[in-house]
C-alpha cells in the first residue's frame, strides 16, 4: 500500500515535463552542477556520500563539489557504494552494518524523500548488496522511500532482485556492454524489462541515446558532463517522443 | 584531539580535487596497456627521464611529468610520486594495512576497552556545507591521537578513573563536533586533577575550532602556548595560527587576513623543529588562493617552469589548474592538456551529442596543428598526432614530422608509435617491421612495449613470425599493490579480466593481445589449427584456439579436423579427456557425431571465436559460462559472414560496442588519444581472407532479437540439441544418454536452450531413466 500511496504522490506532482507520463528525475553527480535552470516540475537526485569498501575497511564521504538547485527540487539522495577492485574483498556483518550506515547517514537531510542506493557487484557478491539494502531498509526513517539502481541486465535475466525490499529499481540502459543495444530495441520495439519488479522506473544518459521506452514509469536522466540547459532539453526532447 | 591534522587539513583548505565518480558498473580494465605508467620499475624510468608513449587518458598531473620532460625540465622520484598521486593525499592514504587500527575505527576500539562507557558504533566526520556539500572536519590523526592520548591516561590513571571518564565524554563532545554543532564540553569534575584541566583545555580549543569558533579556538591554543606544564603546548603555537588562517579563509575579511598572516611569520620565525613550522608557507599559499589568486598564480607559474621540480609541486600543479579553470590566469600546459583530451565542449554536446566527441577531436586537431606549426614544440607535435586520422589532409605534414623527431628525443617513443598508427596499413610491411623491430631493441616500458608488439604484429612476416609478436605481457601481473603500479591510486572501482592469461582466472602474466585475438578469429581453420600446434604459445591459449577450431571444425563438419582438434584436446583439457579419446575410439556414424556433440553440451563457453569464448577450468561442475544454442548449416547454404566486430574485442578498452572497425584501436585501446588505430591484418591472414570468409558462411552465431526471443535459425539450419536428443530417443541403451539427457537441462537452464530442449530432454530422463543418478541429480527443468 506505501509503495501504491508513494507511486501516486509522484505522478500527482508531474507537470509539464512529465506530460508523457514519465516523471523526470535529473542525475546531479559528484563534480559542481548549476541546476537553477531546470522547470519546477523536474526532480533532482543528488548525489550525497560515496562509500568505498577495500578489503574489510569501510570509507565514506558526503559530496564534495557543490550543487545549485532550486529549493525543493532535490528530492532524492543518492549514495553510490563500490568495491576496491584491488584488494581482496572481506566482507563481514561489521562492513554491512558500516555500510548501511554510511548509506543512512545521507538520508538524514530533511528535503529527502528517496533514498537511492547505487551499488554495483559481482554475482559472488549479491548477498552483500541485499545485505546492505535490508539493512538501509530496516533503518530508514519512516515515510522514506527506498530506491536502487540496476544493472539492466539484472531486470531482464536474473531473479535475486525480487529479493530486495526497495519502493523503486531503476535499471541503468547505458555503459551495458554488448547486451545493452538488443536491450534497448526490445523496450523501443514495445518491450518490457522481464523482471516485474524492474517496472517502475529507468535510467538513460544523455550520450546513449534511447529509442523508446514504457510509460508510467520514472526517467532518471544520467550525463557524462555537467548539466546544461542544452543537454537538458535534448534529454527531456527525446524522452517527450517515446 | 587535532595534532597532526595539519597536512591532511590542507587537502581541503584549498580545493576540494575528488574525483568524479561516474555511475555504473565497475569498469573492465586494459591489461596490457596502461596510461598510469605502469609499476615500479617503469614509473622509475619516467621520473628518470625516459618518457614512451604519452597517453591521452593519463591523469593530468602524470600529463605535466610528460610535458616536464619533453621541455626539457627535471621530474625524479619525489615529484614524479607525488604527481602520480591523486593530489594532495599522502602514500598512506592507500595503503590500508599502515592504517589498520586507525582513524575513527581504531579510536572507537581504544574507547570500547573502557569498562562502563556508552556504546558508539559510527561517528561522522563530516559537516554539511553550503550547496549540499560535506565538508570533511575530524581527519584520522584527531582519531589517532585521541586513541593514543587515552590509551596513556588510562594506563597512567587507571580504566576505571572517574577522571579518565570524565575525559572520554569530552573527547565525545569534541568529536560530536565533527558533524554537529556541540554547545560545548561536559561540566568539568569538581575534584578535576591537573591533568584532566590540561587536556580540557586542549579539547575545548579543538571544540571550538570544529565549531567554527575561531576566535575561541585562537584564544584557547594561545593560553596553551602559555602554560609551560602543559602537554599540548608544543603544537599550540601552530594550532593558534592555522584557527586564525581557517577565520580568515571562512571571514574573508582583511583584518582576519591579517591577523592570519601576522601568526603565520611568528610561526615562520620560530626555531627549526618546532611543530607545524613547515606548515607556514602552506598557509600563506591557501590566504592568497583566497585574497590574492592573481599573484599566488604568478608565483605557481614561475615555480613550475623551473628546471627543478619544487619539493610540493604537486600541490602547485593542482592549484594552478584549479586557479586557471576559474580564469585566474592562461596556461600553455594546461591547453595541451586538454587538447590532448579533446573533451567536447558544451556547444558541441548541445548540436548534437551523437557527434560531440568527432567534433572534439576535430576541433582540438585544429588547434594542436595550429600551435605545433607556430611554435615547432614537440610537444604539439604529439598532441597533434594523437587526434589524427590516416585519411587527415594534415596527417602527411605529421607524418613527416614524426618521422624527423631524433632518436634521443624524449618525445621519440610516442612519435614512433603514432608513426606506425598512421601508416601502418599503407606502408610496406617489410619496411614497418624494420622500423618497429628497431624501436622494440630499446628499453621500453611493458606497456610501450605490447603497444608497439601489437602494430608489429599486424605486418607479421608470416604465421610463425604473427606467433612471435601474438602475446602481450601484462601490467602489474603481481598485483597493483604489490608492482608499486600508479594505478593503484587512481581507478578503484575496475578489474581485469580473467581466464584470458595463460594460468587460470586471474592468474598469470601472458596472453593473447586483442589485435592478436581479433586476427586470430579472422583466419581460415587450418591457418588456426596450425597456429594451436604452436608450442611457443602457452598451453592455456593453444587449448582456447583448440577448442574453438573443435567448435569450426562441427560447423564446417570436417570429419578430420573434428578429429584432430579433439585428440589434441585430449591433452590441452585433460578433465575430458575420456569424452574426447571416446570421439576417435567410437566408428564413424551416429554414435561419433553424438559423441562429437556430447563435448558442446558439457562444456558451457565453447564458441567458434575467440572473442566470446570462456575457458573451462577446473573440474567439469566448476566450468563458466552459459551456453549457446548450437546450429549448424547443410553444405552449400551459407549465411552471409558476420564476422565479430572490432569493438568487441576492444571491450575494455574506450569504445562503444557499435562502433565501427575503422574506428577501434586494438593496439592502445584508446588510451593513447583519439586518432584512429584501424587493425591492419598481416598479409599473410589477407592472403587466406578468402578461405576464412568462405568458412564464416557456416558459422550461426546466436545473437537473439530485440523481443528477446529466440531468433529464428537460418534455412537448413540443424540444432545440436535436437539431434542429440534423437539419438537418446533411437538409442535408449547407449552409456552416454542419461548424462547427455542431464547436461541437455543444464543447457536449457544456463542459456542455449531449443525449442525447450531442456524441457524435453527432462521428460526423457525422468521416465527412461528415473532411478539414475543423472534424474536425480535433475529435478527440475528451466526452459
Amino acid at each position: 500500500m506505501r509503495r501504491v500511496a508513494a507511486a501516486l504522490a509522484v505522478l500527482l506532482a508531474a507537470g509539464p515535463a512529465a506530460a508523457s507520463g514519465r516523471p523526470l528525475v535529473v542525475w546531479a553527480w559528484e563534480r559542481p552542477e548549476d541546476l537553477t535552470f531546470l522547470p519546477a516540475d523536474v526532480e533532482v537526485a543528488a548525489h550525497m556520500a560515496f562509500v568505498e569498501v577495500v578489503g574489510d575497511k569501510v570509507a565514506a564521504r558526503g559530496r564534495w563539489h557543490p550543487l545549485r538547485v532550486a529549493e525543493g527540487q532535490p528530492t532524492t539522495a543518492v549514495v553510490h557504494v563500490q568495491i576496491d577492485r584491488r584488494r581482496p574483498l572481506a566482507w563481514t556483518d561489521r562492513t554491512t552494518e558500516l555500510v548501511a550506515r554510511s548509506v543512512l547517514n545521507a538520508a538524514d537531510a530533511p528535503w529527502v524523500r528517496t533514498l537511492q542506493l547505487d551499488f554495483e557487484v559481482r554475482a559472488s557478491e549479491r548477498p552483500y548488496l541485499l545485505a546492505v539494502v535490508r539493512a538501509v531498509r530496516a533503518g530508514l526513517r519512516p515515510g522514506l522511500r527506498l530506491s536502487m539502481t540496476a544493472l539492466a541486465s539484472w531486470c531482464e535475466t536474473e531473479a535475486w532482485l525480487a529479493d530486495a525490499p526497495v519502493d523503486e529499481v531503476a535499471p541503468m540502459l547505458f555503459r551495458m556492454g554488448p547486451g545493452g543495444a538488443r536491450i534497448r530495441a526490445k523496450l523501443a520495439a514495445g518491450g518490457d524489462f522481464a523482471g516485474r519488479h524492474c517496472r517502475s522506473a529507468l535510467a538513460m544518459a544523455t550520450d546513449t541515446p534511447l529509442d523508446g521506452a514504457p510509460e508510467g514509469r520514472r526517467v532518471y536522466l544520467f550525463n557524462p558532463r555537467s548539466w546544461t540547459p542544452a543537454d537538458f532539453e535534448a534529454a527531456r526532447a527525446r524522452v517527450q517522443a517515446w | 584531539m587535532v595534532r597532526r591534522f595539519g597536512a591532511a587539513l590542507a587537502a581541503v583548505l584549498l580545493v576540494s580535487a575528488g574525483a568524479a565518480h561516474a555511475s555504473g558498473p565497475g569498469t573492465l580494465e586494459p591489461w596490457y596497456v596502461d596510461a598510469f605508467g605502469g609499476g615500479r620499475a617503469d614509473l622509475a624510468k619516467l621520473y628518470d627521464g625516459r618518457l614512451g608513449v604519452v597517453m591521452a587518458t593519463t591523469p593530468k598531473p602524470q600529463l605535466y611529468i610528460a610535458w616536464r620532460l619533453l621541455h626539457g625540465q627535471k621530474v625524479g622520484v619525489k615529484a614524479g610520486e607525488a604527481l602520480s598521486t591523486p593530489c594532495c593525499d599522502p602514500p598512506w592514504r592507500y595503503d590500508y594495512a599502515l592504517r589498520e587500527g586507525k582513524g575513527p575505527e581504531g579510536w572507537l576500539a581504544a574507547r570500547g576497552s573502557i569498562p562502563g562507557v556508552t556504546a558508539i558504533s559510527y561517528i561522522d566526520t563530516e559537516r554539511s556545507g553550503p550547496d549540499y556539500t560535506s565538508i570533511p572536519t575530524c581527519f584520522d590523526e584527531a582519531f589517532d591521537t585521541a586513541a593514543a592520548t587515552l590509551n596513556e591516561r588510562a594506563g597512567r590513571h587507571g580504566a576505571a578513573s572517574p577522571s579518565v571518564k570524565a575525559w572520554i565524554d569530552s573527547q565525545d563532545a569534541v568529536f560530536a563536533a565533527c558533524s554537529n554543532a556541540v554547545a560545548g564540553l561536559p561540566a568539568e569534575p569538581a575534584d578535576a586533577p591537573g591533568w584532566l584541566k590540561q587536556d580540557r583545555a586542549y579539547q575545548a580549543a579543538a571544540l571550538a575550532l570544529y565549531n567554527q569558533n575561531f576566535d575561541a579556538a585562537a584564544a584557547g591554543f594561545a593560553a596553551i602556548a602559555r602554560d609551560r606544564t602543559s602537554p599540548w603546548r608544543a603544537s599550540a603555537s601552530y594550532l593558534r595560527a592555522r584557527s586564525l588562517a581557517r577565520a580568515a579563509m571562512v571571514r574573508k575579511s582583511p583584518q582576519d587576513f591579517a591577523a592570519a598572516r601576522k601568526a603565520l611569520k611568528e610561526l615562520a620565525a620560530t626555531p627549526v623543529g618546532t611543530f607545524g613550522r613547515g606548515e607556514a608557507a602552506k598557509l600563506e599559499r591557501a590566504l592568497l588562493y583566497r585574497d590574492q589568486p592573481a599573484e599566488l598564480f604568478r608565483l605557481l607559474d614561475k615555480e613550475l617552469a623551473a628546471r627543478e621540480p619544487d619539493p610540493d609541486i604537486a600541490v602547485a600543479f593542482r592549484d594552478y589548474t584549479t586557479l586557471a579553470a576559474k580564469g585566474v590566469g592562461q596556461a600553455e600546459v594546461l591547453d595541451w592538456i586538454a587538447t590532448m583530451r579533446a573533451v567536447p565542449t558544451d556547444a558541441e554536446y548541445a548540436a548534437a551529442p551523437e557527434t560531440a566527441e568527432a567534433a572534439a577531436r576535430v576541433r582540438g586537431l585544429s588547434h594542436a596543428v595550429e600551435r605545433w606549426r607556430k611554435t615547432r614544440d614537440d610537444a604539439w607535435l604529439l598532441a597533434a598526432l594523437s587526434l589524427a586520422n590516416p585519411d587527415e589532409a594534415s596527417a602527411g605534414d605529421l607524418v613527416r614530422a614524426a618521422g624527423a623527431v631524433k632518436a634521443d628525443a624524449p618525445a621519440y617513443v610516442s612519435a614512433q608509435y603514432h608513426l606506425g598508427r598512421l601508416t601502418l596499413a599503407k606502408t610496406d610491411a617489410a619496411a614497418s617491421r624494420q622500423r618497429l623491430d628497431g624501436l622494440l631493441k630499446r628499453d621500453l616500458s611493458v606497456s610501450d612495449r605490447n603497444i608497439v608488439t601489437a602494430q608489429r604484429a599486424q605486418v607479421a612476416a608470416d604465421a610463425g613470425d604473427f606467433v612471435t609478436h601474438a602475446l602481450r605481457t601484462r601490467i602489474c601481473a603481481e598485483g597493483s599493490v604489490a608492482g608499486g603500479c600508479a594505478v593503484e591510486h587512481w581507478r578503484r572501482d575496475s578489474y581485469q579480466p580473467g581466464s584470458v592469461y595463460d594460468r587460470d582466472g586471474s592468474d598469470g602474466r601472458l596472453g593473447f593481445g586483442e589485435d592478436a585475438r581479433a586476427v586470430i578469429d579472422r583466419l581460415p581453420l587450418s591457418a588456426r589449427m596450425a597456429l594451436a600446434k604452436d608450442t611457443r604459445l602457452p598451453a592455456s591459449l593453444r587449448l582456447d584456439v583448440t577448442l574453438t577450431n573443435y567448435a569450426r571444425a562441427l560447423a564446417l563438419a570436417d570429419e578430420a579436423a573434428i578429429l584432430g582438434t579433439a585428440r589434441a584436446l585430449e591433452t590441452l583439457l585433460p578433465q575430458m579427456a575420456e569424452d574426447l579419446r571416446r570421439i576417435r575410439t567410437t566408428p564413424a556414424g551416429p554414435q561419433r557425431r553424438f559423441a562429437q556433440l556430447f563435448i558442446l553440451a558439457k562444456i558451457p563457453g565453447v564458441r567458434l571465436d575467440l572473442v566470446d569464448y570462456t575457458r573451462p577450468e577446473g573440474t567439469v561442475a566448476q566450468f563458466q559460462y552459459y551456453w549457446t544454442d548450437w546450429i549448424f548449416l547443410p553444405k552449400g547454404k551459407p549465411v552471409a559472414p558476420r564476422p565479430p566486430p572490432l569493438a568487441a574485442y576492444q571491450a575494455a578498452g574506450r569504445v562503444e560496442p557499435d562502433t565501427v572497425d575503422a574506428a577501434t584501436d586494438l593496439s592502445c585501446l584508446g588510451e593513447c588519444g583519439k586518432g584512429a588505430a584501424p587493425l591492419r591484418s598481416p598479409d599473410f591472414a589477407s592472403v587466406m581472407s578468402k578461405a576464412a570468409d568462405a568458412e564464416r558462411g557456416y558459422f550461426h552465431r546466436w545473437t537473439g532479437t530485440a523481443s528477446g526471443e529466440p531468433e529464428a535459425p537460418p534455412p537448413g539450419g540443424v540444432s545440436a540439441w535436437n539431434e542429440m536428443l534423437d539419438f537418446a530417443r533411437a538409442n535408449p541403451g547407449h552409456a552416454q544418454v542419461p548424462e547427455a539427457l542431464y547436461w541437455l537441462v543444464r543447457v536449457g537452464r544456463w542459456g542455449g536452450s531449443h525449442e525447450r530442449s531442456g524441457k524435453r530432454a527432462f521428460e526423457l530422463l525422468h521416465a527412461r531413466y528415473p532411478q539414475s543418478a543423472w534424474a536425480k541429480r535433475s529435478p527440475y527443468f528451466y526452459d
